[in-house]
């Protein structure tokens, strides 16, 4: 496999588990912080709002996937919460849902950003962003 | 419900920064112009929701 394909996969995995990772990768650091800041910033709310249950596959499975565009803190989250139960009225729980998805569904247009500055260090007659 | 409304704003006020600073090359004015399109986006939508309650109360 070409050295860029694997680069850009490698770059995509890593933004998948960590939202930014991959613009640090290409060199884009303060936007790879910003991102990171940002996007764990709306999933820790959303997880704080919920009561740490807004991430599960019995009760909130179409929420999932939405939420599992933020592989790693989702995969933690399932991991770390598999056990809590809701035993009494959450208040902020739909909105604890809405940041949590909103936080995935962000990383998606991360990795497609990312995506295209793979494609404009690539082939750099397109015009480099940075 | 003015919680509701502050937390709203808050997840539209990240997804606005995002949104621009993908569009953008300087983080600074990506965060400017963020935060521009955010409150223009927050006051359309307040006084939506004020004239939607005036509405109501005259019907």
């Amino acid at each position: 496999m070409e050295t860029s394909h694997r680069k850009i996969l490698f770059g995509l995995l890593l933004t998948w588990l960590l939202p930014g990772l991959g613009h640090y990768l290409y060199g884009r650091r303060a936007k790879a912080v910003f991102y990171f800041v940002l996007i764990s910033l709306a999933f820790v709310m959303g997880l704080w709002l919920g009561e740490w249950r807004d991430v599960s596959v019995e009760r909130f499975s179409l929420y999932l996937i939405a939420q599992l565009w933020n592989g790693g803190a989702t995969l933690l989250s399932l991991l770390l919460t598999r056990d809590l139960r809701i035993t009494h009225d959450i208040t902020y729980l739909d909105v604890g849902l809405l940041y949590t998805a909103v936080a995935g569904l962000l990383n998606v247009v991360i990795l497609v950003d990312l995506y295209e500055i793979h494609l404009k260090v690539k082939n750099p007659e397109n015009g480099d962003r940075s | 419900m003015t919680a509701h409304v502050l937390l709203f704003a808050v997840i539209t006020l990240i997804s606005s920064l995002v949104y621009h600073s993908l569009r953008v090359d300087s983080l600074r004015a990506a965060v400017v112009l963020g935060l521009k399109r955010f409150v223009s986006f927050f006051l359309i939508a307040v006084a939506f929701g004020v004239a939607l309650q005036l509405f109501s109360r005259w019907l």
